[in-house]
C-alpha cells in the first residue's frame, strides 16, 4: 500500500514539473518571434505547445539513458529508491516556481538534476554522486554552451545584416521579411525542445517504476507515460510563461527580424550539433546565449548587462539551491511516511503561496502585447528606432 | 576526463549550419529586392539623397526584379528549408535506427 502510495505521488509531481517545464520554456522558441511581431502571443504558444507535443513522441533515446552516469546505481552502487527521487523533484519543483516568480530563464533540467543530486547525497551518501560526471557533463557545458550560442548568432547576425546592405545607400533590403523566417526556425526551437525536456519526466517516471519493480529493468518507457508527458508539457506551454517571455522578449535586448531569425537558428543548430553529437545541454542557457549574442550582432544595439546578469546568477543558483531543498526534502522522508506526508504538504504550500504572490501582479498576454507592440512599431519605422529606445529608456529612469 | 574536441565539434558544426540557413535566407531576400534597390556600380546617376536624407529613385529604368533574380531566390529559399528539413532528421532517432 505505502509502495503503491509513494509511486502514484512521484508521478503526479513528475507531472507537474513537466508541466512547470512546459511554461518556463516557452520563452525559449518563442520570446523572438512574439518580440518582433512575427506571431501573435497566443499562436506563438499555442503552435509551441502542439510541437512540444508532436516532439514528445519522437524520440525515447534521452529517457532511456536520463539516469545512467550521474547517480551510481544497480550492483555495487546504490539502490534509488521512490523516496529519494520524490525529494528530488520536490527541489526542482520548488526551485522552478520561485525562478518564474522572479521571471528568470533558468534551466529546468539543472533544477532537476540539482534536486535528485541533494537528495542522492542524503539518502544514500556523498559517494552516490558521480562528481566527475557532474563536472563533465553538467557544470561546463552550463558555462560553454551560452557562449558558444552567442558567438553562432553573432557571427549569423553579421552575415543577416551584411548580405542584406544595398551597397549604393547601406540600408537594409526587406530585413522585416525576415520574420516570415522566425515562424519556422522558432518551431524547430520549439519542436528540439519537446524532444529533448520532456524525455527527462519520462525517464523520471520510468526510474520509479523499475525501482519499484513494477517494469522490468532496462526496458524503455511505457506508452501511458510518454502520452501523459508529452500532455503535460503540452499543457504547461500553452499556460505560458508570460513573465519569462517578458524579460526575453524585451528585457535583454531590442530585438529585429533578422537578429530573431539569427538568435534562433543558432539555438537550434547549437542543440541539434550537440545532442547529435552526445551533449546534453540546457534549451535555456542556449536561447539566452543566443538572444545576447544577435543583440551585440547588430550595430547601435544595446544589451541590457544588468538584466543578462541577473540571468546568469540565477543560473549559477540552480543546482546547488535545487540541491538543498532537495536534500532537506530527503532527510524529512527518511523519517517515514510521516515524513513523505510533510514532505508533500510543504511543497504543496510552496507552489499556492507562489501563485497567490504571483497573481498579485499579474503578467498576462495583455501585458506582453502592449509592450511588445511598442516595440513592432519600433521596427516598422526604422529611421526613428534609435530615437525612440532611447526616448524610452529616459522615460523609465 | 573532459572531451574539449567534441566540444570543439560541437561549436564549429553549430556555427556552420547556423551561417548557412541564414545567409541563405538573407540571400533569397537580397535577391527578391535586386529590382527595388539599385546597383550603384551599373546605375550612378538615378539616386538622388534630397537635403532632408530621404533617398529617392529619379529615373525609374531598374523597378521591376529580373527573371534570374527571382530564380536563384527561389533556389536560395528552397535549399534553406532543405537545411532546416535536415536537422529535423538529425534529431528523430527513427530514421537512424540500425
Amino acid at each position: 500500500m505505502d509502495l503503491t502510495l509513494i509511486v502514484v505521488l512521484v508521478i503526479v509531481l513528475a507531472l507537474f514539473f513537466d508541466f512547470t517545464n512546459g511554461f518556463h520554456d516557452t520563452a525559449n522558441a518563442m520570446a523572438t518571434p512574439i518580440a518582433t511581431g512575427a506571431l501573435k502571443p497566443r499562436m506563438a504558444v499555442a503552435l509551441a505547445a502542439v510541437l512540444n507535443l508532436v516532439g514528445a513522441f519522437l524520440s525515447t533515446e534521452v529517457a532511456r539513458t536520463i539516469s545512467g552516469g550521474l547517480i551510481k546505481e544497480g550492483d555495487g552502487g546504490i539502490q534509488i529508491t521512490p523516496e529519494m527521487i520524490f525529494a528530488g523533484l520536490i527541489g526542482a519543483v520548488c526551485w522552478n516556481m520561485v525562478t518564474w516568480l522572479f521571471g528568470l530563464p533558468s534551466s529546468s533540467s539543472h533544477a532537476l538534476f540539482g534536486g535528485l543530486i541533494g537528495a542522492a547525497i542524503v539518502g544514500a551518501g556523498l559517494g552516490s554522486v558521480d562528481f566527475t560526471v557532474l563536472v563533465s557533463k553538467v557544470v561546463l557545458p552550463a558555462l560553454v554552451a551560452p557562449i558558444v550560442a552567442g558567438v553562432v548568432a553573432f557571427v549569423a547576425t553579421r552575415l543577416a545584416y551584411a548580405i542584406t546592405r544595398d551597397p549604393a545607400t547601406g540600408r537594409g533590403l526587406g530585413r522585416g521579411n525576415f520574420r516570415y523566417a522566425q515562424i519556422f526556425s522558432s518551431s524547430l526551437v520549439a519542436l528540439a525542445h519537446g524532444t529533448n525536456d520532456a524525455q527527462k519526466t519520462m525517464g523520471v517516471i520510468t526510474l520509479t517504476l523499475i525501482a519499484t519493480g513494477a517494469q522490468a529493468v532496462g526496458t524503455g518507457p511505457e506508452f501511458w507515460v510518454i502520452a501523459a508527458c508529452a500532455l503535460a508539457i503540452a499543457l504547461g506551454t500553452y499556460t505560458g510563461g508570460w513573465r519569462i517571455i517578458k524579460t526575453m522578449g524585451t528585457g535583454l535586448t531590442d530585438i529585429k527580424p533578422a537578429q530573431g531569425f539569427a538568435a534562433e537558428t543558432s539555438t537550434a543548430a547549437t542543440i541539434l550539433a550537440s545532442s547529435h553529437l552526445g551533449f546534453a545541454l540546457s534549451t535555456t542557457q542556449v536561447a539566452s546565449g543566443s538572444v545576447i549574442g544577435s543583440g551585440l550582432g547588430r550595430k547601435g544595439a544595446s544589451v541590457r548587462w544588468r538584466t543578462a546578469g541577473r540571468i546568469a546568477l540565477g543560473w549559477l543558483l540552480t543546482l546547488p539551491a535545487a540541491a538543498a531543498v532537495g536534500a532537506v526534502a530527503a532527510l524529512l522522508a527518511s523519517i517515514g511516511p510521516v515524513g513523505i506526508v510533510i514532505d508533500a504538504v510543504l511543497g504543496l504550500g510552496v507552489i499556492v503561496a507562489i501563485f497567490i504572490i504571483s497573481s498579485r501582479d499579474k503578467v498576462t498576454s495583455g501585458t506582453v502585447v502592449s509592450e511588445v507592440d511598442a516595440a513592432v512599431g519600433a521596427v516598422r519605422t526604422p529611421k526613428a528606432t534609435r530615437k525612440n529606445r532611447k526616448k524610452k529608456r529616459q522615460a523609465a529612469e | 576526463m573532459i572531451d574539449w574536441a567534441a566540444f570543439a565539434i560541437v561549436a564549429a558544426a553549430a556555427l556552420v549550419s547556423a551561417s548557412v540557413v541564414v545567409s541563405l535566407f538573407a540571400f533569397g531576400l537580397r535577391l527578391l529586392n535586386v529590382g527595388r534597390g539599385l546597383d550603384a556600380d551599373d546605375t550612378p546617376g538615378i539616386i538622388e539623397t534630397t537635403p532632408s536624407g530621404s533617398v529617392s529613385v529619379v529615373s525609374g529604368q531598374a523597378e521591376r526584379r529580373p527573371r534570374w533574380a527571382t530564380v536563384a531566390a527561389i533556389a536560395c529559399f528552397t535549399l534553406c528549408s532543405g537545411a532546416v528539413l535536415f536537422g529535423i532528421y538529425l534529431i528523430v532517432p527513427v530514421f537512424h535506427s540500425s
